[in-house]
């Protein structure tokens, strides 16, 4: 039904002519329609769209990039502070355990600690126990040597001259007893002071001693690898036995001492007190978590998190993540407009071209979309990283330990989900309004 | 009827005649010129009012003209005439508010936003004043973005791309971006893309408006010897007088009527004089 045009030159283009079509033919023909844009072309005009705007696409995908990281952090930083909420009660319900029936805690401490625990070692595996108790760690107490002996010698010094005062005062028939009391005071005073700086001297000592045998099995001149063996093993007694002691006053116990309790309690279960290691291993376990919860609720208090609505899931963070989503709506939403705005000319163009409505649409979505998923990635990425960051600061090793793994998958689906719909939802309206535009009024705009 | 607006040809104005029916008149003056030719574009009794503030302002008042298959139109007028509305309407850029517009004998408000589209991509080839590249875009993917949009092949559409764009010599030039090229090329990119789909019309909107005098003589001859070569038909609003001197009738708007229409012989007398003058802009 196509027609010649019935024009003159050129007949090369007769071919191209025969598309020629009028009336009803072309009605129909317009009617019928045609394939529309590859999908490849439409994806390669929206990418080439972002990268040759890529100052603008830049900073929208920034503001996606921030919105979405600041939804993923509020969203971690609330399952953190519940996480660690419930880890500290969990802690809290460990802690009060059932009291051991039987003998009491106290009976059964005196027996661990006055049990012989290094009987059974020698030499080389007392040197090894002492290595593990601490007793090779010396660089310090080498460091303060010279400082102790100078400070003993200068309290000998004083000691001396209050003594020979002392002595003068007595001597004097012209002096008041109340000055030669004075005088005695100072003396003793003197004699005390010097008694206890020889005395933490000698400890110094003692500990650099060990710690050289135990570290190389080099000996102090006037003793005897026999006298230090047992001198070592006394120490380690009195040591571990004052630790198991402790336990029934569970406030004295450090950091570094419950990790150490470990050693006499497994030595006790050598010596033949298994029942009561066992006991004492459940009480230090329940001092344990009896302090990591106390830490805990510290540290959650410090940090202005409310514990008991946590618990129950706290409203101010729904408020918080409500709030951040909508933010982030508002924030691709206007970054969505402008970049659509900006564009009527060419929408207009396009449109005069022959581009349907959809096409205009599907092309803004597509682009849109493409900055969410991408947008939202980052966002994660950043807002993850930081609320690790911010735990651990917060809640120094507890953030990393009860850090919310499980409860942060929901949170990274739902950010993704949020990016992406928000953004396409953020361009939908925009994409809509331009594709009903009238061609003329798409065209009229200025850019 | 005074001559203001730059352009006038007041001499032959007929102050006596009756406005109302200007097309009438014309068609009457003209019948040895439409004698055997086929109407490609027939305006009817077009009405276009546009509302204002509770107010309506009617920016073509019922405007009717036919248009030729493979002539050369000009429209012209003064800013504010209607020119450029009745122009958007041949064009179905625009929906008239009254009247119709048919173009190949299909009447454009017939025809659903779709329709309208492919009729657009199918029929019509637009050519703006300031070109309206697609910016992200090469001049060759410029081209060849009607005949993807017509459902033509990608590499076929890019072959075909390649020699309109050789056709006003821009062979050296596919693969660069319109921020890249001249006023002149762009607008010579524009040209190419509006011959992509061997369009029956050319819709031409002040196409040498941004240009200078010389490049836009050399857009003229490149688009009415491609129209010529293609028999296609040209219809261009337009201030330049040099388009006018290759139109083969110009149409005058005037307060949204049609003022006058007038065939080449009878212009070529005045455009002497227009010459002298000194060119519009």
């Amino acid at each position: 039904m196509s027609q010649d045009k019935a024009q003159t030159p050129p007949p090369s283009q007769a071919s191209e002519k025969a598309r020629v079509l009028e009336g009803d033919t072309l009605l129909h023909e317009l009617r019928q329609g045609w394939a529309g844009l590859p999908n490849k072309t439409l994806f390669s005009l929206a990418m080439g769209g972002l990268r040759v705007r890529m100052m603008r696409s830049t900073v929208t995908m920034l503001s996606i990039v921030l919105a979405i990281a600041f939804l993923t952090y509020t969203g971690l930083s609330g399952s953190t502070s519940s996480s660690l909420v419930r880890a500290a009660e969990a802690l809290a319900n460990k802690a009060m355990g059932s009291s051991s029936s039987g003998a009491t805690l106290s009976e059964r401490t005196q027996r661990v600690a006055q049990a012989d625990l290094l009987g059974k070692l020698d030499t080389q595996a007392l040197k090894d126990e002492a290595r593990l108790a601490g007793l090779a760690q010396i660089s310090k107490d080498l460091n303060d040597q010279p400082i102790a002996q100078r400070t003993l010698a200068r309290f000998r010094d004083d000691a001396a001259e209050r003594e020979k005062d002392f002595n003068t005062a007595m001597n004097s028939s012209s002096i008041m007893s109340a000055e030669r009391n004075h005088a005695r005071s100072q003396y003793e005073t003197a004699a005390r002071q010097l008694a206890a700086a020889q005395k933490k001297y000698d400890e110094l000592l003692t500990r650099i001693h060990m710690g050289k045998w135990v570290r190389s099995g080099e000996l102090p001149a006037d003793t005897t690898e026999a006298q230090m063996e047992s001198s070592v093993r006394q120490h380690l007694q009195k040591l571990y036995g004052e630790m198991v002691l402790n336990i029934s006053t569970p406030a004295r116990l450090g950091d570094a001492e419950l990790k150490l309790l470990d050693r006499p309690l497994t030595l006790g279960a050598q010596a033949g007190l298994e029942e009561d290691v066992t006991v004492l291993r459940d009480v230090v376990r329940r001092i344990e978590a009896q302090r990591d919860s106390e830490n805990l609720l510290n540290m959650l208090r410090r940090s202005g998190v409310n514990i008991e609505k946590t618990l129950q899931g706290n409203p101010m963070d729904i408020w918080l993540i409500v709030m951040a989503l909508m933010t982030c709506a508002v924030g691709i939403a206007n970054a969505m407009l402008m970049s659509v705005t900006e564009r009527f000319r060419e929408i207009g163009t396009m449109k005069c071209l022959g581009a349907q409505d959809s096409l205009v649409v599907k092309l803004f979505l597509l682009e849109s979309a493409f900055l969410g998923v991408v947008g939202a990635a980052g966002g994660i990425v950043i807002g993850v990283v930081v609320s690790l960051l911010a735990s651990v600061l917060q809640y120094g090793t507890y953030g990393l330990t009860y850090f919310p793994v499980i409860d942060a998958i929901p949170t990274i689906i739902w950010s993704v989900l949020g990016g992406i719909i928000l953004s396409v939802a953020g361009a939908v309206y925009p994409a809509y309004a331009a594709s009903r535009m009238k061609p003329v009024d798409a065209l009229r705009v200025d850019e | 009827m005074a001559s203001k607006g730059g352009l006038e040809h007041s001499t032959e104005e007929a102050v006596g005649k009756p406005r109302q029916s200007p097309y009438v008149g014309g068609v009457e003056v003209h019948d040895a010129y439409a004698q055997g030719k086929r109407t490609i574009v027939s305006v009817d009794n077009v009405v276009r009012e546009y509302r204002a503030g509770g107010e309506s302002v009617f920016a073509l008042r019922g405007v009717s003209v036919k248009i030729y298959a493979g002539e050369y139109l000009s429209i012209m007028g003064p800013s504010g005439s209607g020119k450029s509305t009745l122009f958007n309407m041949i064009g179905g850029l625009d929906t008239p508010t009254s009247g119709t517009v048919s173009v190949q004998g299909v009447t454009l408000s017939s025809l659903s936003r779709v329709e309208q589209a492919r009729l657009r991509n199918r029929c019509i080839g637009y050519i703006f004043q300031s070109y309206n590249l697609v910016p992200v875009m090469t001049a060759r993917q410029n081209v060849a973005l009607p005949m993807l949009l017509g459902g033509m092949d990608v590499e076929e559409a890019n072959v075909k791309a390649g020699e309109l764009l050789k056709a006003v010599e821009l062979g050296h030039r596919l693969d660069h971006r319109p921020e890249e090229l001249s006023g002149g090329q762009q607008q010579r990119v524009a040209i190419a893309r509006s011959f992509a789909n061997d369009p029956v019309i050319i819709l031409a909107d002040e196409p040498t408006g941004n240009l200078d005098t010389k490049t836009g003589e050399a857009i003229i001859d490149r688009l009415s010897h491609l129209s010529r070569e293609r028999g296609v038909t040209i219809i261009s609003a337009t201030h330049d007088h040099k388009m006018l001197a290759v139109s083969d009738r110009v149409v005058t708007i005037r307060d949204g009527l049609v003022d006058k229409i007038e065939l080449r012989d009878q212009l070529n007398i005045q455009l002497g004089s227009i010459g002298d003058a000194g060119g519009v802009h």
